[in-house]
């Protein structure tokens, strides 16, 4: 066996085949994440009757505007009102979510935190023990009496457990001890050291994490089915989940009796339906690429060691 | 850094903000939650379904009638019809307080005891209403013996029927006299199908059952029936009935001949009653449906019915409509006393179910219970018959003659019963085999009842995995608790 000569030291990088491999894997990904939602669209922009008589399709058979304009006739109020509720409850919910999640993860990630111990175990039991449905609906309603409130939806998940683990790594990975030990000789407190130096650094962290809570506060409606009953508080997840149940209900109960489709209010149609979906995916979609350019540092739980 | 400190600031801010606010609101909300429960007189009532878009108007005519007679009032409390299972079994669960809910999972709850025992309760607090009960209902709600249901007098019995869409029958010709079996109607669907081959001929979905001459001990999802053109004494699987398998083979062939639609063990596409997107589609049917009146009306088309089954009161028409009194209700005795009106004053019953009286209906002179409908009688300002109250006191419009409720009576009272009316499977001892069938059983109940999948090929395969389940342990235990009851 001679050595082959070394022309090139290319660390790093793939060759060609490998490389288009990758890329082709990666694109049919990125495909088949994109397409399902290009479908909802299409659907949302067709024709009902159409749709009954040639199904799906990726490219409208009749276009029809039905579907939004039934929702801005029909639904105005009920949808506007649930846009509201869900835009309030996401931003609000965002910020105390990630002061708290942040607040926690800088105290046990510092070394000379004497119960950092103690409260890291006591964040990670809460994440892999769940006390189920029923602890936590005794605890919204009848310790805190939280029934029909807007904080019902806001406050179960204002901290995130996995969140603080992800950001206390994250701290400890881009804020060294020196940088606080040199802030400490010139006199700073610990708050000033927190907000004028620790944060600045971890700018990319806390905006991953803003986007978990965003994400999750947008898409939740499982605490509205438990604990709103008032439809002024429905958000508009809520309201989506409510009409597909209805239907999934009715079908499955077709012919069980015949009043009940005679007690029944009319349920809007499914090019009505994909355009609510459309109208809830879209604001969250368009916020992802202001979050993206955090993303590549922020993402990485971490395992470098200085 | 600037900005961010300005950011942190605002947070900070807004966190302290909202935590002043959340004190605040719980607090409020805190004297709310204790004035509603304190509020002796107002019952909450959980109900399923879509609130009424004139609720409060609806409610402040019925208030006053209810608060003359047992001096409370009533709040409707409304979930929707898909959320309603979830919701309940969390509140039931949880031990929250409420007065009167439409009952879900009836026996399960009933024998947890979240349920007050009604059995002597009922006869005391609402005997008008008690009395007028067919029979059927106080022998298919007892649980170990105890009533714990105040149901809903209506549809006692019921038959499956096959419903056809009229504008097509009359548009191609079709006669349907002699329909009295799926299979009769195979050549109507051909000439359909081939007519109108982008129409749902026969319109099913997702949860879609075949149907026969059976009744299950423990719903239809279940391999458990018995035959009641066979051993009534006997509880078979109707997968292994030679009935029921005709009737799945007959099935297969409609999907083979595209009479299904092709996606029916998985879709949920509904097919409006008043629309035109089907041809034939499987409803229930029973005495208070007059016939095809009251479907024709909520279609707002002339639609027509064939029935295929014999009318039976079984345990799930008993079940249909159950009103129960929460076990931790703090006003139980108001609560019956509250049901018992609803179910025996026609004046408040009818305000609810037809709406606001001069509004929406007005009573016909000099005919007894007859009324008429006004302009403002819309969808959604009323309340549905089934699951409000006693249909017997209901008023009728001008189109039920009196010979059709006299043949409603009749039928009624000539209805067969089943012969496990009043049955409840007690499934402690079989609790892990009955979770490994209902899991079988969720993967084919679908293929088959729809006909997506062959059921020569497929049902010898749903047998062995019955058998591998524990099929045969669950049909000794429960043929056994059955000869028990016979017994009684």
């Amino acid at each position: 066996m001679r050595k082959k000569p070394v022309s090139k030291v290319t660390i790093r990088s793939f060759n060609r085949p490998v490389n288009l491999f990758f890329n082709v894997l990666i694109a049919v990904f990125a495909l088949s994440c994109v397409l399902p939602f290009l479908f909802v669209v299409a659907i949302s922009l067709s024709n009902e009757t159409a749709l009954a008589a040639h199904g799906y399709s990726f490219w409208p058979q009749e276009f029809s505007f039905f579907g939004y304009t039934y929702l801005f006739d029909q639904m105005q109020d009920k949808i506007f009102q649930a846009l509201f509720v869900t835009v309030l409850v996401t931003v609000v919910g965002t910020l105390i979510n990630s002061t708290a999640t942040s607040l926690y993860a800088y105290v046990i990630s510092r070394s000379n935190f004497p119960f950092r111990r103690f409260f890291t175990v006591f964040c990670l039991i809460t994440m892999l023990f769940s006390p189920g449905m029923v602890a936590n609906y005794l605890v919204m309603t009848n310790l805190l009496q939280l029934k029909d409130t807007i904080w019902a939806l806001i406050l179960p998940m204002a901290v995130s457990p996995f969140n603080i683990i992800v950001m206390r790594t994250f701290f400890k990975r881009s804020v060294s001890d020196s940088i606080i030990e040199s802030a400490r000789i010139d006199g700073a407190s610990e708050m000033r050291i927190f907000i004028q130096i620790v944060l600045p650094l971890a700018v990319p962290g806390i905006a991953t994490i803003s986007l978990f809570a965003a994400l999750g506060y947008w898409n939740d409606w499982f605490n509205a089915l438990l604990y709103i009953q008032k439809d002024s508080l429905v958000p508009l997840q809520y309201l989506l989940m409510k009409i597909q149940n209805n239907i999934q209900y009715l079908t499955q109960n077709a012919g069980a009796s015949s009043q009940l489709s005679g007690g029944m209010a009319a349920i809007p149609g499914e090019s009505a339906r994909m355009a609510i979906v459309v109208i809830s995916t879209l604001p969250i979609a368009i916020s992802y690429p202001f979050f993206q350019k955090y993303f590549v540092k922020g993402l990485t739980i971490g395992g470098v060691k200085e | 850094m600037k900005t961010w400190k300005k950011v942190v600031g605002l947070s900070t801010a807004v966190v302290l903000l909202g935590a002043l606010t959340a004190c605040g609101g719980g607090s409020k909300e805190k004297t709310d939650g204790s004035s509603k429960k304190t509020d002796e007189n107002t019952l909450l009532m959980y109900q399923i379904g879509d609130k009424p878009d004139n609720y409060d108007a609806l409610m402040d005519v019925a208030n006053k009638k209810i608060e003359e007679k047992t001096g409370v009032k009533l709040n409707i409390q409304y979930i929707g019809w898909g959320d309603y299972k979830k919701k309940m079994s969390v509140i039931v669960s949880s031990g929250e307080n409420y007065d009167i809910a439409f009952a879900d999972s009836y026996v399960p709850n009933a024998q947890k005891g979240a349920f007050a025992d009604l059995t002597e309760l009922a006869p005391k607090f609402a005997k008008d209403a008690y009395d007028q009960l067919d029979e059927a209902y106080i022998k298919g709600n007892l649980v170990d013996g105890k009533l714990y249901a105040f149901p809903v007098n209506g549809n006692v019995y019921s038959q499956q029927v096959l419903t056809f869409n009229k504008q097509y029958l009359d548009k191609y010709n079709l006669s349907i006299d002699d329909i009295k079996t799926y299979k009769d109607a195979e050549s109507v669907l051909k000439t359909f199908h081939e007519k109108e081959p982008n129409i749902a001929a026969f319109a099913i979905g997702q949860g879609f059952k075949a149907q026969g001459d059976f009744d299950f001990p423990i719903g239809n999802d279940y391999p458990f029936a018995v035959d009641l053109n066979g051993d009534t004494k006997k509880i078979i699987n109707q997968y292994e009935n030679k009935d029921f398998m005709d009737v799945l083979k007959t099935m297969h062939k409609w999907y083979q001949a595209g009479y299904i639609p092709s996606d029916a063990a998985t879709s949920n596409t509904e097919f409006p009653l008043e629309g035109n997107t089907w041809f034939i589609r499987q409803e229930t049917q029973g005495p208070y449906d007059y016939g095809d009146t009251i479907l024709s009306n909520a279609a707002g088309q002339e639609l027509v019915s064939k029935a295929f089954t014999t009318p039976l009161k079984s345990s799930d028409q008993a079940r249909m409509a159950n009103f129960v009194v929460a076990n931790t209700s703090k006003n139980k005795e108001k609560a019956v006393e509250v049901l018992g009106q609803i179910n025996s004053d026609p004046e408040l019953l009818n305000g609810l179910v037809w709406g606001i009286e001069g509004e929406a209906w007005e009573k016909i002179p000099d005919k007894d219970g007859k009324i008429k409908l006004l302009d403002g009688y819309k969808p959604n300002t009323h309340l549905p018959a089934w699951n409000t109250g006693n249909n017997k006191i209901l008023y009728t419009q001008d189109i039920i003659t009196d010979e059709m409720i006299k043949e409603r009576d009749e039928s009624i009272a000539k209805a067969e019963t089943s012969p496990i009316l009043g049955f409840n499977f007690v499934t402690s001892n079989v609790k892990t085999e009955m979770s490994n069938i209902a899991n079988v059983m969720s993967q084919y109940l679908d293929g088959l009842n729809t006909g997506t999948v062959d059921p020569e090929e497929t049902v010898p395969k749903l047998k062995e995995a019955l058998a591998n389940a524990g099929y045969d342990k669950v049909l000794t235990e429960m043929q056994k608790q059955y000869d028990d009851f016979l017994k009684k």
